[in-house]
């Protein structure tokens, strides 16, 4: 966004200045309120997924520029504290080399050290502490910690000067050959954390202030500081702070704590999955979608709403509509017009898919256009969203003629839609042919080809269930069934890898046995497209056997659907 | 004829190893010698630790076999400065020849030996080719125990490496640290099949990065200084600014210029890929013979 004249243009988060940031975050339809809540968070999502610019949102630098373009008076009811564990700390071992107490001292040292300096950073950010306060937190923070000072640079930043020293004497001390490794003055967040923040809390300008500990990639973070976050997190309900932890997500997820408890979600945290399971228009994701898109086009100088600039091509709707009514005059005529909702839910199953079915049997393809297919081609999250959207603003700005502006751009036509998204899922399928083991640690060769087999045979059963399955031919989520704990050994560890390229997500929903909870998975909506299949999808999981999940991995096809397997299928309307 | 107190191998199922070995015999002369190898690709080594261990009983040396855990970071550590460290009290020049060894195990040697004020000749044996492919699987990247650097957490990253055949591994250093910048020092030549399996795939990757603080230059590991003067230049500018990465996934004698660079800039720290699988077709015969000294 820095650089570019593209409005979707996409960068990791961290890249971006606070002000782009105000720019580009949009906090409706988002989980912002949970981000400045009083209660532990833990976001789990995968790259792209928007952890990062979430927390980053809710950090005292950019909720202070956004109080100043407004023109409002600082408020600091809650101050944000963002703390990235992907840092040069987190990379250090030589605690490994240590008996197990001493290297799970230094562990919690090290992340101790994280916290302590971006708590003190933020406070350096706000400008209303007085002289009068902050010689207060100096003498209590001399007495109470025993912290000596650096003179004549400003308390915050004599903190900052003493923390880096602090910093520096570790690493100096652990690549030493004539000293130990073992730093015998190690923090602790109660000896250390703790007291400073009530020190900070006792001056008046802080006093009501709830302190968010915005930790970011906490997957980065070895087993033991792990324990020791979580333990923190124990700590819930504190008046003074609160952790919102952003990780990667882990299926089994740790949340076991130093002394070997665990810590409870709905208890201890409330967990957010930040990929969207609904996609559809009037979804949470659905209008997160059209204002991201709409808040980057005006920023761009293009005053248009999402459907105006992505519109659909009028002549696959029409056949839509077309294939809709058709369906519905089936229904009618074979069971009666007087249940409009049975009707209704039978051309929802039913309409699209008799539109691809149609389709199957022509020689040209499938027309993808439109913002709800864009939507739901992202599969949830906002990278996916995004990335199509900025090649084919790349396309019309390329076709631009000399001293055109972007701004000139009013919509994408339907055909550059469909080029660019075909091109987009063919990029895909070759990324996991030909780079999975090289982008997701642990993957072996071989299990980055199983993977691939896994994945093409499941999208080409999908295909199948489109094309030939009489009830629910959209299904697209599924369910693993018959596992055992051998077929668990071999196929999670290929889901897993697929999860971590983000070509699977894992939701979870009610199952239709006694309201529980289960875990469900859908393919990147991005992969359909290169073979024809419908993206949209339907709220529908089928039940595949572990067993041919794992012969799929190993080059089998699925199963072909027939009347027998429906009779056994589960299938779930949600 | 050169003489040495200590000589340190690495034994490997390269022709090389076994080869290198006759060609080092040939002109130097050692007290004692210690030859780690991998436990976990014993087999693969036995013929030729066999042959070796004739070879250096032959010419009275004494020497020993010393198994390493290479799975285990800290067991290959304390074994290998145990190694050394044991051999402490044998006076005298040190010899290690490279050509098969690891780079975490190649970096902990020459700290090792120099923290026994030796003066360390290396030797680096060049096969006559590589095969098709050479390692896979990477492992997440490492810090070196006790060369990690010193690092401020309000400067940026960047990571200096040398680039070799497996792109993969390359790949995991940039998603591991996520550096702000990263620069590539990519081996010139055409030697090896060098342009196809090093450097395409990463100028073509760099250049789809190229905003994304990823940057490339030209080294030559062959060269006298095996690139130390190239790395130091584009390390000089930044050396107060960011926090550093060095690592060295290019030819091995590249890893001796990263190691130099390192001993000049200790903030800075070393980092090497474990892999979990490697050809037993890594490479044929034996080619040029390149030595140096570690100053």
């Amino acid at each position: 966004m820095e650089a570019s004249t593209n409005p979707f243009v996409y960068d990791t988060a961290n890249n971006l200045e606070p002000s782009t940031i105000l720019d580009v975050y949009i906090k409706d339809n988002n989980y912002h309120r949970f981000i400045e809540s009083k209660r532990n968070v833990v976001l789990e999502g995968e790259r792209g997924s928007g952890k990062t610019i979430s927390l980053l949102y809710s950090s005292q630098k950019v909720k202070q520029l956004q109080r100043e373009r407004l023109g409002e008076k600082q408020d600091y009811s809650t101050v944000g504290v963002y703390v990235p564990c992907n840092n040069p700390l987190m990379h250090k071992r030589e605690h490994e080399l240590l008996p197990a107490v001493q290297s799970d001292i230094l562990s919690e040292h090290y992340l101790v050290l994280v916290l302590l300096h971006y708590f003190v950073s933020t406070l350096e950010v706000i400008k209303d502490i007085s002289e009068e306060s902050l010689l207060e937190i100096e003498e209590e923070i001399k007495y109470v910690l025993g912290w000596d000072l650096p003179k004549n640079v400003g308390v915050l930043k004599g903190m900052r000067l003493f923390l880096s020293r602090l910093q520096r004497l570790v690493q100096e001390q652990a690549n030493d050959f004539n000293q130990e490794i073992f730093y015998r003055r190690a923090l602790s967040f109660s000896s250390s954390v703790l007291p400073l923040v009530e020190i900070v809390k006792s001056v008046p300008e802080l006093r009501e202030t709830h302190f968010l500990f915005l930790i970011d990639d906490a997957h980065d973070l070895n087993t033991h500081q792990r324990r020791v976050l979580n333990s923190w997190i124990s700590f819930r309900e504190h008046p003074s702070f609160s952790f919102k932890v952003a990780v990667a997500k882990v299926i089994d997820n740790d949340y076991v704590t130093v002394n070997g408890g665990t810590i409870l979600e709905g208890h201890d945290f409330t967990a957010i999955n930040m990929e969207r399971p609904f996609q559809d228009e009037q979804s949470e994701f659905g209008k997160l979608a059209a204002e991201i898109v709409e808040r980057r086009l005006e920023r761009a100088g293009i005053k248009i709403t999402a459907k105006q600039f992505f519109p659909e091509n009028e002549d696959v709707k029409r056949e839509i509509e077309a294939a809709k009514d058709a369906v519905r005059a089936e229904y009618i005529a074979a069971h009666g017009a007087s249940n409009t909702k049975k009707i209704s839910d039978h051309v929802y199953k039913y309409g699209r898919a008799r539109f691809f079915q149609n389709r199957s049997s022509k020689a040209n393809h499938v027309q993808y256009s439109g913002f709800d297919t864009l939507t739901h081609v992202s599969t949830g999250v906002v990278r996916n969203l995004l990335d199509p959207c900025y090649w084919m603003f790349e396309r019309m700005q390329s076709s631009l003629k000399e001293g055109e502006s972007p701004s000139s751009i009013t919509c994408i036509p339907p055909h550059i839609q469909d080029e660019v998204l075909r091109q987009r899922s063919e990029t895909l399928w070759e990324r996991l042919q030909h780079d999975l083991s090289r982008s997701v640690l642990g993957c072996t060769e071989e299990q980055a080809h199983q993977v691939y087999q896994l994945v093409d045979n499941l999208v080409a059963h999908l295909r199948d269930r489109l094309l030939n399955h009489p009830t629910e031919p959209r299904a697209i989520a599924f369910t693993i069934s018959a596992q055992t704990e051998e077929t668990r050994q071999v196929l999670m560890p290929l889901l897993d890898i697929a999860r971590k390229f983000q070509i699977l997500y894992t939701r979870r929903g009610s199952a239709k046995d006694e309201g529980k909870k289960e875990t469900y998975y859908v393919p990147n909506r991005m992969l359909l497209l290169d073979r024809g299949l419908d993206p949209v999808g339907q709220h529908a999981r089928v039940s595949l056997k572990a067993s041919d999940l794992i012969a799929a991995s190993e080059g089998k096809p699925l199963p072909s659907v027939t009347k027998q397997d429906l009779l056994q299928e589960k299938l779930f309307d949600e | 004829m050169s003489e040495y107190a200590l000589g340190v191998f690495f034994a490997s199922w390269e022709p090389r190893f076994r080869l290198g070995i006759e060609r080092d015999l040939a002109t130097c002369q050692f007290l004692n010698v210690v030859i780690f190898y991998s436990e976990e690709y014993r087999d693969w080594t036995t013929n030729d630790r066999a042959v070796v261990s004739d070879y250096f009983a032959s010419a009275g040396i004494t020497y020993e076999f010393v198994s390493l855990d290479h799975r285990s970071a800290k067991d290959t550590w304390d074994t290998v400065r145990q190694s050394i460290n044991s051999r402490g009290e044998i006076a005298g020049d040190a010899f290690i020849d490279i050509s098969t060894m690891p780079r975490d195990v190649l970096w902990t040697c020459l700290t090792s030996l120099s923290q026994q004020n030796r003066k360390v000749d290396y030797v680096y044996h060049q096969p006559d080719e590589y095969g098709p492919w050479l390692s896979a699987d990477p492992r997440k990247p490492r810090m070196l125990y006790r060369h990690s650097g010193v690092s401020e957490l309000d400067k940026p990253l960047a990571v200096l490496a040398t680039t070799g055949y497996d792109f993969d591994r390359t790949v995991q250093l940039y998603t591991t640290f996520e550096p702000k910048s990263l620069m590539l020092a990519i081996q010139i030549g055409g030697q090896y099949n060098n342009v196809d399996m090093n450097i395409r795939d990463h100028l073509n990757w760099a250049t789809g990065k190229r905003g994304e603080g990823v940057v490339t230059f030209d080294v030559d590991a062959y060269s006298e200084d095996h690139g130390l003067q190239s790395l130091r230049e584009h390390l000089l500018p930044i050396k107060d600014t960011h926090n550093i990465v060095l690592a060295a996934l290019g030819p091995k004698t590249s890893s001796v210029a990263i190691y130099k660079l390192w001993r000049e800039f200790p903030q800075s720290a070393l980092s090497y890929i474990p892999c979990q699988k490697y050809s037993r077709n890594y490479s044929k015969g034996i080619g040029d013979t390149k030595l140096g000294t570690l100053e």
